[in-house]
């Protein structure tokens, strides 16, 4: 790139932050008056929350605004910490599923990734700030995922500081194909042959951490990988969906002991007391409007959710973008409120359940002091219905204002025309 | 005892089985949504009688000892005015997907009843959430679909549950014939596809004239030709502008009323639709807004309305999951964008009844109509709250979800 090119591109990007920030970084924010939803304590009525450095610095009903703050009056106003969805591929769909082969725990999501798809912005329109982008599950092992934060004109800058992401395996009808696998048995062998041969190259490499007579195997950039999820740095979201199918994931997590989260867990609700007696498990489950689509999916069950939460499962509920659109994620909570999930578990499973699929509990999840202040700001209960997003806050930095016409359209739909939709209101 | 008698017996033991309807009953709800000029009654009472109603609103008396049914919210049974539910079955494989003839793309022969399966699992699925009437159509993807048909969502033949057993012929305009057809013998172009609508209009206007003792016996003229004739509807499906524009050139050419299906982009020629006197079946609300439905606005519904151009809700077609989406929660996110409520519902109503010319037997809550009745706890249109019962005919066939 040419240095010209380079400080237009610079230039560009600063215009393109400020018209959505309204923040710097050393501006003390205070909001104050609306009714905040921590989720990791009781909701607080005409609340403040003060930003400073990105942070969450004071939240509660009798804090001390700071001097020199700016405060934002929000009474009336709904605030819950931004969601995380533990399931998506915005950004990057088209390039999620790698057909050469069925083994790629080398492959990072990262390098498929586009920061200027305009979904992420939906995705900012429906709440959402944190998102577990994944490979496809058409693979044994699909590759390694990515944490982001939702705003950002490069991916690296969007990955939220110091997390490695996780690791996509997938079972069941997907990673089937022409070529092997072919069967479910296959499958988990393959799944299992890899964590082995992860294993091996993992012991190797510690006997000679330990030992200078003994040489370290040789580099493998996918057993490297591998060897994160057996040493628990890196967390296994294993794509399944049949009870049988999640039952084979929980075989393997006996035999090698990763930290897990089974990803859409369909039919987890036959085996929920099973998954509740184990540790590092999770459910990142999905609800869509209707069972089939595929055999694995004919038992989807509104109530699935409920029965999880009653065994004492807790699970979180993501997009699986496109299968549903970001926006609708929030919706998702409360069609599952109407099978009879809890209010308290359906708000924790879009926020702090979500942060400790994804190991992130330090910086976000919740409302609390320390934490990155990723909001997301209502007009009424965020599971109603009637309410809208108003604005979407990622560290301290308003990123979606539905009060700005444009903005307003990532809600709505008709972006990508966006002179034309807005020309069609003022004809009115 | 003839064979024929014993089919009366049979019959009617088989009717005495399924419609267990109580000869009268009474339902008494907060809130009653007619769909009739009546609007909204409160604190109103139902009286179902042989599967009809026969009485409606506040001064209904209720003689002691009757069976009454208490609740909060009553809605006239919703109508889906365009499904593959039935014809493409939940499980998604070859053996249950029979909405789409994929080798041929011109299939105005085919009629819909005879893919129509009464067990699909995604029938009940529908009526647990108050669908109580469905069009249910060829897959929007030959540009000839074929014959459409208009069916309750409780029975066990495709023949007693049919209101329409003909209803719409089908047409298929956009991406979807191109990349159905690119490898077959075409169409692969929108002026290909628009082209052999086009033809097969004329060829059928042709056979039409012919002397009908000479003409020889062809199922596809004989259905378009009551495509021109009137007796059949017309539904084009069409997400773009563009295309839409398309849909209107071809109706006037044939002088046929154009209904057009998912009208993605309608919201944009609010004006011209007015003027073509076309009727939109609303995309679902929540439609993936890809490819040719990358302008999907959720505020398309209130802008047909504010523009009085009339439109009627759908599920639509869907290829993978969810299998199908559900009618109420599509109209919800249309409320939620603005659309007036009682405009919603009587898109899912009153409307689609008349568009379909059923509205002699559904539609509305009034005497002499089917008692097709959903019943609810809490504003129908929230997520939380919950269909409590459906009924169709005066039969409680759903305990609703």
């Amino acid at each position: 790139m040419t240095k010209h090119i380079r400080i237009l591109l610079s230039a560009l990007a600063l215009v393109s932050v400020s018209g959505l920030a309204n923040a710097n970084q050393d501006e003390i924010i205070a909001i104050t008056g609306a009714r905040l939803l921590p989720i990791t304590s009781e909701p607080i009525d005409g609340g403040t929350i003060v930003l400073k450095d990105g942070k969450i610095h004071a939240i509660g009903k009798d804090i001390n605004i700071p001097s020199g703050a700016t405060v934002i009056d929000a009474t009336g106003k709904v605030i819950m910490p931004g969601i995380v969805d533990t399931h998506s591929h915005v950004g990057a769909s088209g390039d999620t599923n790698e057909r050469s082969k069925k083994l790629n725990p080398e492959m990072r999501l990262l390098d498929s990734f586009n920061p200027a798809d305009p979904k992420i912005k939906v995705a900012l329109a429906g709440g959402i700030t944190t998102a577990n982008v994944m490979p496809g599950s058409g693979n044994v092992v699909g590759g390694q995922t990515i944490y982001i934060k939702m705003t950002g004109d490069t991916v690296d800058e969007m990955i939220v500081d110091g997390s490695i992401g996780g690791m996509k395996f997938a079972n069941g009808t997907n990673p089937k194909g022409d070529k092997a696998p072919t069967t479910r048995m296959a499958t988990a062998s393959m799944a299992r042959e890899a964590l082995y041969e992860a294993k091996a190259y993992l012991e190797k490499k510690q006997a000679a951490a330990k030992s200078r007579k003994i040489d370290p195997p040789e580099f493998n950039l996918g057993h490297e990988a591998m060897a994160e999820i057996l040493e628990g740095k890196r967390i296994l979201h294993f794509h399944s969906h049949r009870a049988d199918d999640i039952v084979t994931v929980l075989r393997l997590k006996k035999e090698f002991g990763f930290r897990l989260v089974i990803q859409h867990g369909t039919e987890s609700y036959k085996i929920a007391k099973m998954i509740a007696g184990m540790d590092d498990v999770y459910v990142s489950h999905i609800l869509l409007d209707s069972h089939g689509g595929k055999h694995e999916t004919m038992e989807l069950v509104i109530d699935g959710a409920a029965k999880l939460e009653q065994a004492g499962v807790k699970l979180a509920l993501h997009s699986d973008d496109g299968v549903i659109d970001s926006r609708f994620l929030i919706r998702t909570a409360g069609l599952a409120m109407r099978g009879g999930l809890s209010r308290d578990a359906a708000l924790k499973s879009l926020t702090i359940y979500g942060a400790e699929m994804l190991d992130l509990t330090d910086r976000v999840g919740s409302l609390e002091v320390g934490k990155d202040a990723d909001l997301a700001i209502f007009d009424g209960d965020p599971l109603s219905l009637y309410s809208n997003v108003l604005e979407t806050w990622i560290e301290g930095e308003k990123v979606y204002d539905r009060s700005i016409p444009k903005h307003r359209l990532f809600a709505t739909g008709g972006y990508l025309i966006a002179d034309r939709y807005l020309a069609l209101e003022e004809d009115k | 005892m003839s064979i024929r008698h014993i089919f009366l017996v049979l019959i009617t033991v088989f009717a005495c089985q399924t419609a267990i309807a109580q000869d009268v009953f009474y339902i008494k709800a907060n809130t009653i949504y007619t769909s009739t000029d009546d609007g909204i009654i409160s604190n109103g009472v139902i009286k179902v009688e042989d599967g009809k109603i026969a009485q409606v609103g506040t001064n209904v008396t209720i003689p002691s000892g009757a069976n009454v049914i208490e609740t909060d919210i009553v809605t006239p049974g919703l109508i889906d005015s365009h499904t593959v539910v039935g014809v493409n079955g939940a499980f998604n494989e070859d053996a249950d997907q029979d909405a789409f003839e994929r080798v041929d793309s011109m299939g105005a022969e085919y009629r819909i009843l005879d893919s129509f399966n009464p067990y699909e699992s995604l029938i009940a699925h529908a009526l647990k959430f108050g669908v109580t009437t469905i069009h249910v159509t060829p897959q929007p993807a030959a540009p000839v679909g074929g014959v459409s048909a208009i069916f309750k969502t409780t029975g066990h033949t495709a023949d007693e549950m049919a209101l329409r057993s003909e209803a719409a012929m089908m047409f298929n305009l956009g991406d979807a014939p191109k990349a159905y057809f690119r490898d077959r013998n075409g169409p692969s172009t929108r002026m290909a596809t628009a082209s052999l609508i086009r033809e097969s209009l004329y060829k059928a206007k042709a056979w039409q004239t012919e002397d009908e003792d000479k003409r020889k016996m062809d199922l596809s003229m004989q259905a378009l030709a009551k495509v021109l004739s009137g007796e059949l509807d017309a539904i084009f499906t069409a997400h773009r502008e563009h295309d839409i524009a398309t849909v209107l050139r071809i109706a006037k050419e044939f002088n046929i009323k154009p209904i057009i299906n998912y009208g993605t982009e309608g919201y944009l020629m609010r004006d011209t639709l007015l003027a073509a006197d076309a009727t939109v079946i609303a995309a679902p609300t929540m439609q993936r807004s890809s490819g040719e439905k990358q302008n999907a606005s959720l505020e398309a519904a209130k802008l047909l309305h504010d523009a009085q151009v009339p439109f009627v809700f759908s599920s639509g077609y869907e290829g993978y999951v969810p299998k199908t989406r559900v009618l109420l929660w599509e109209i919800a996110i249309a409320v939620a964008n603005g659309l007036d409520k009682q405009a919603a519902i009587d898109a899912a109503t009153i409307v689609p009844a008349e568009l379909w010319g059923i509205s002699d037997k559904v539609g509305s809550i009034e005497a002499g109509k089917h008692a097709d009745l959903v019943l609810y706890q809490g504003d129908p249109f929230e997520y939380t709250s919950k269909v409590t019962g459906v009924y169709i005919e005066g039969v409680r066939v759903s305990e609703g979800g």
